[in-house]
């Protein structure tokens, strides 16, 4: 664990090195939003927490995407303020998508195991802040994300027969466009 | 960001990004499909035939049925040939030749000759030397219901023979959108069972797995639904003669004083072969679906009923049959078992092979109530001989001689091993 929390704080330290009087600070996110690809739209909702040292926010993050399939992504959640007004910032958010809460497909003939698997998943984008008061601020960002998956179904043809198994591998890879809306709360680091 | 806010910048962001994005935004999709399909490898029949002999011996992979001549085992190897195993000591077999007979699933002896199927032939080979086995007749097309499997059927090709089957390991990518499920069946080439057995024969004894028997100058053979007489009075030229529609499923078949046993799947026939070459019908015990190796002696048939795999059911027992009136077999009581396999009886004591029970040893003097006198259960057995004190037993690991001169300590005497595929 400690090893994922340096990782994390990795960036924000080596980056603002060059940064001089700044502070730590800390924030925690919460946005939902929508997905949008090449099948139906469908909601996303995050969290996440971490630190901020001057113009960079490093922290860790889960949420809930209901993208094709439902995945909880656990994810790296880095950010970059790019004006001095501290409005617009880039972020990236890569992790891993685990699945959760999918429904069992229609029973097939001779299936005998239908495997989900998670895989890596990525949301990178702009967004903007608008500040509430001095702690709070309201963010809408844009992005574009991956979601990879594995589905595996073995199929025994002949139930009675010793047969060897036949398995399906389906490896999904979905490109979609994230849009998202979402409260922060912390203290900014100068 | 002077005289460019921060909305501007991600409202033309909104707008560029389905844009700049659009040929990544996709629901990309890679499937691969992993199955096994056996490919055949054949041979001219010239080829075949001049391989049927003595060879040198060969590990034991898939113990099938057996069948004892004197102090020699002739133990079947499912769909490749035989093993000739010298017994001289039971404490000490040696394998000391391989025969190479392709889709020999069964075999029989009478005297020093040994009939085994090569797929849809007949086979008849002089064993008097076991070191130098010697084709004596092929009788072809006998068992046309021998198919190889995968949609290959003999005929398909007369020149050649499929030998053996190699195991192919295959993953196929294709795009998700190219189509569903391909439906590969994977190719167990033959479905039949792979345990043991044998037959009877002046000199020999098999077990009550085999499909081959020998009476009265004459090699029985059943197929999935036929009886076919052999004349075999000049041992070394057998002759085909009639065949007789039994029922379906047919699975085992053991010779006792003029009658033939039959096992099937949906019960036991009797058969009567006072004349030889005319087998008639004589009775018929009905039971529910399953497998059903059977063996008998003058007063009682021993039934075991097993489920699983090609003998479907639910059912796992020993049904006693009594036989005073063989028109009208009546069932007298049934013993629960775990997954009965073969079984042989000599004199008073009954041995059964459970499945993954192991070889239990009963005392059948009584057959209203059999006594457990031990149980061997470290082997998952699947057919035995018992003779002389010493049981011969088939196991999915090896063959196993057990001496049971004192049943209640039966002593394990030696065993071949079944060499790692």
């Amino acid at each position: 664990m400690r090893i994922i929390i340096l990782a994390l704080l990795l960036p924000v330290v080596a980056i603002a090195q060059k940064e001089k009087n700044a502070a730590v600070g800390w924030r925690v996110n919460a946005a939902s939003g929508v997905i949008t690809g090449e099948s139906a739209a469908k909601p996303l909702y995050q969290f996440s927490g971490g630190i901020t040292y001057a113009r960079f926010f490093s922290g860790i993050g889960i949420g809930y995407d209901k993208y094709r399939f439902n995945t909880i992504p656990v994810f790296a959640d880095w950010r970059m303020d790019v004006d001095h007004s501290r409005q617009t910032y880039l972020y990236v958010q890569p992790g891993y998508g685990f699945t959760a809460g999918n429904n069992p497909e229609e029973p097939e003939y001779g299936r005998v195991a239908d495997r989900l698997k998670g895989g890596f998943s990525l949301d990178a984008g702009i967004g903007y802040r608008l500040a509430v008061g001095k702690r709070n601020g309201f963010l809408l960002s844009a992005g574009y994300g991956l979601k990879y998956m594995v589905h595996e179904k073995t199929y025994l043809y002949c139930a009675t027969c010793d047969t060897d198994p036949v398995t399906d591998t389906y490896r999904y890879r979905f490109g979609r466009i994230l849009l998202k809306a979402g409260w922060e709360f912390g203290s900014r680091g100068r | 960001m002077k005289g460019f806010p921060a909305i501007q910048l991600l409202a033309y962001t909104l707008i560029a990004l389905p844009v700049l994005f659009s040929a990544c935004v996709k629901d990309n999709c890679k499937k691969e499909h992993t199955y096994v399909y056996y490919q055949p490898v054949f041979k001219t029949k010239n080829e075949v035939r001049a391989n049927i002999k003595s060879n040198a011996p060969r590990a034991i992979e898939t113990p099938g049925k057996i069948c004892i001549l004197g102090p020699t085992i002739f133990l079947n190897e499912p769909d490749r040939g035989i093993h000739i195993i010298d017994n001289t000591n039971p404490a000490r077999p040696r394998n000391i030749a391989f025969v190479d007979i392709p889709g020999n699933m069964d075999i029989a002896i009478k005297g020093n000759i040994l009939y085994a199927d090569l797929f849809t032939d007949l086979v008849a080979l002089d064993i008097s030397n076991p070191a130098d086995v010697k084709v004596k007749k092929i009788v072809e097309g006998v068992f046309p219901y021998r198919v190889y499997g995968n949609g290959f059927v003999q005929a398909n090709n007369q020149d050649h023979i499929i030998t053996e089957w190699v195991r192919r390991d295959t993953t196929v990518t294709e795009s998700c959108s190219e189509g569903d499920v391909i439906v590969f069946f994977d190719s167990n080439v033959f479905l039949a069972s792979s345990a043991s057995g044998g037959t009877a024969s002046p000199v020999g004894k098999g077990g009550s797995m085999a499909r081959f028997t020998i009476m009265n100058n004459r090699l029985y053979t059943v197929g999935t639904d036929d009886l076919d007489v052999f004349n075999i009075t000049n041992a070394a030229d057998p002759v085909h003669g009639n065949r007789v529609s039994v029922g379906w499923n047919i699975e085992t078949i053991y010779p006792f004083k003029n009658n033939l046993f039959i096992g099937s799947q949906t019960g036991m026939f009797i058969y009567n072969v006072t004349n030889p070459d005319v087998p008639v019908q004589a009775g018929q015990f009905s039971h529910v679906r399953s497998c059903d190796p059977v063996i008998a002696d003058d007063n009682y048939a021993y039934v075991t009923l097993r489920s699983g795999n090609v003998c479907q059911g639910f059912t796992n027992e020993l049904d006693i049959v009594k036989l005073n009136n063989l028109s009208n077999p009546a069932l007298q009581k049934v013993y629960p078992l775990t997954n009965p396999h073969g079984l042989s009886k000599d004199g008073d004591l009954l041995f059964i092979c459970d499945g993954k029970d192991g070889l239990k040893v009963y005392n059948a003097a009584n057959v209203m109530s059999l006594q457990l006198i031990s149980t061997i259960g470290t082997i998952d057995a699947y057919d035995v001989i018992a003779m002389d004190h010493i049981a011969l037993t088939v196991a999915k690991d090896g063959l196993y001689q057990y001496d049971y001169s004192d049943p209640v300590n039966i002593r394990l005497l030696s065993k071949l091993t079944v060499a790692p595929k």
